[in-house]
């Protein structure tokens, strides 16, 4: 029983630091020793459920350990900032995820992304500052991210004039993501238009399109008030002219041009627009592309995405991410998972070998892992950008 | 409480912090009765641990010439380098102290031969010339 009490508080420990980064922050140092403290001070109580005494022990322990003077001692600390910064993104994306998508993100932001829900930098430290400067006492982290989220819900969604006034400002955290929104729109209109297809060909296309919407946005060459359709429509007004000329160029008679159909087809659409890697019907969380899964500015969410992908057989991303290093893959699992040493794994699978044959294939070993590491992250990255 | 095993795609989820805190009290109520998940949640964490840190534990691997330039076999180089550098110039400082005094020498004899040798190459005529202009005392050089 004592067993499974020290398990239990060692899982929770364990989650609380993974939320809220509490050895990064220098709340403890060995997770074991708290969890062990947590056993012994605050077991359950007699007829308590296991939700009564999470919450209770959660409660006393960080009492006991003092975390609202530890907080108020790191109001300038960057860790902490971090730790509040990422709390903040969790709930943006709760709220992302539950709300209607509003007029800004259908004309603005890529369709598995968001500008309304997203934590601009600039916008982070107004928010930071605003609130955090006379640093609130907080009794656990459970109303630390209660506060975070009043915060969130009563900043977000972010207006439109405010959005439009950061892409003025060219702010790239707005213009990346527009970007990113142009692209399946010029493959479309490219192909629709001028018969171009495959990324190769439409690419300048696309680089220039977003020079030309840059420029005229940052450059105050539009009519105010801008508003987030005029800027979608001012693009669209700039890839039919770049694909007008492109026409012009090859056809025969001029007359022919007026002609083409500027409406996408359903069949376009669905080629272009909804890509079937990033909607796997298996793994509903994939539905809307990886950028609603990852948050790409937070290597901790990149990491670990990677690690549910890697682990995850039944992952639609998963054969792609291992094809070809199925074999070694297998090893380095054994090595990190099951913690089998170099020499354990060259006996399962070489055979017993002894002396300088061994010390041998345990080197090589050593560097086919450390090699097919960084070909694996390498290959993740790649995918990263592909399936945004 | 969760009735069976937790599915990978909870189980991910949990991982990635994604669940709400409701959600996931009842995911670690289900650990709290179920190795085979927490086996399966642990071995994501020491594939995160393994694979990520011990990139991190390890000292990042510097550009080639921050090594080179930090390297212990450059450091002796340099202090050789430095060592022989130094008696060299001692060395030439010493010689060259030898050669300043005896040029200092040769110079102050060179001035007073020159003199002499001024005087010696004066010819009849250039005497009767200077005799003329200078009156008797040509011949005291302090005077020109």
């Amino acid at each position: 029983m004592a067993g499974r009490l020290e398990r239990d508080t060692l899982e929770l420990l364990t989650k609380e630091d993974e939320r809220y980064r509490l050895r990064r922050m220098g709340f403890f140092r060995d997770v074991r020793d708290e969890a062990a403290l947590v056993a012994s001070q605050f077991p359950p109580e007699e007829g308590e459920d296991f939700h009564q005494w999470k919450s209770r022990c959660l409660r006393e322990y960080y009492r006991f350990k003092g975390f609202g003077m530890f907080c108020r001692e790191r109001l300038l600390n960057p860790e902490f900032e971090g730790t509040v910064e990422s709390i903040f993104k969790r709930h943006l994306r709760n709220m992302f995820e539950t709300s209607e998508r509003t007029d800004t993100d259908k004309y603005l932001a890529p369709d598995s992304d968001t500008v309304s829900f997203a934590l601009e930098p600039d916008l982070f430290q107004e928010l930071y500052t605003l609130n955090f400067s006379s640093m609130p006492s907080f009794g656990n982290t459970a109303e630390l991210d209660r506060f975070c989220h009043q915060i969130t819900s009563a900043s977000f969604p972010v207006k439109e004039p405010a959005v439009v006034k950061g892409m003025q400002d060219n702010k790239n955290f707005y213009w990346e993501k527009f970007y990113l929104k142009l692209k399946p729109i010029t493959a479309a209109f490219c192909y629709q238009m001028s018969g171009i297809s495959g990324e190769n060909n439409t690419h300048d296309i696309w680089s220039d399109t977003c020079i030309s919407v840059n420029s005229a946005v940052v450059d105050r060459r539009m009519k105010e008030p801008v508003t987030a359709k005029d800027i979608i429509s001012y693009s669209i007004g700039v890839l039919k002219n770049k694909n007008k000329e492109i026409a012009r160029s090859r056809a025969k008679s001029p007359a022919d041009i007026d002609t083409l159909q500027y409406k996408l087809t359903a069949e376009d659409e669905e080629k272009y627009f909804n890509n079937p890697v990033t909607k796997p019907e298996n793994f509903p969380s994939q539905e809307k592309g990886l950028a609603n899964y990852i948050d790409y500015t937070d290597k901790d969410s990149v990491q670990g995405y990677f690690i549910v992908i890697l682990y995850n057989k039944e992952h639609p991303l998963h054969d792609i991410l291992v094809k070809g290093y199925e074999d070694k893959v297998q090893k380095m699992f054994e090595h990190y998972i099951d913690g089998l040493s170099y020499e354990e794994i060259v006996a399962r699978h070489s055979g017993a070998k002894e002396g300088r044959e061994q010390v041998k294939e345990c080197a090589r070993l050593r560097q086919e892992i450390k090699r097919l590491k960084k070909s694996l992250y390498d290959r993740y990255t790649k995918m990263l950008e592909d399936y945004r | 409480m969760l009735k069976g095993h937790l599915d990978i795609k909870t189980l991910s989820d949990y991982f990635l912090n994604r669940l709400s805190p409701q959600e996931e009290t009842e995911v670690q109520e289900h650990l709290s009765s179920c190795p085979e998940c927490t086996s399966a949640l642990n071995a994501m964490r020491r594939l995160k641990e393994g694979f990520f840190e011990d990139d991190s534990a390890a000292p990042a691997r510097r550009p080639v010439l921050f090594r080179i330039m930090r390297s212990g076999w450059t450091k002796a180089a340099a202090a050789v380098i430095i060592v022989a550098g130094l008696g060299i110039f001692t060395y030439e400082t010493v010689r060259n102290r030898d050669n300043v005094i005896e040029q200092h020498q040769i110079q102050q004899g060179r001035g007073l031969e020159n003199q002499v040798f001024a005087i010696d190459t004066f010819d009849k005529e250039d005497s009767i010339y200077y005799r003329e202009k200078y009156g008797d005392d040509f011949l005291n050089v302090d005077s020109f």
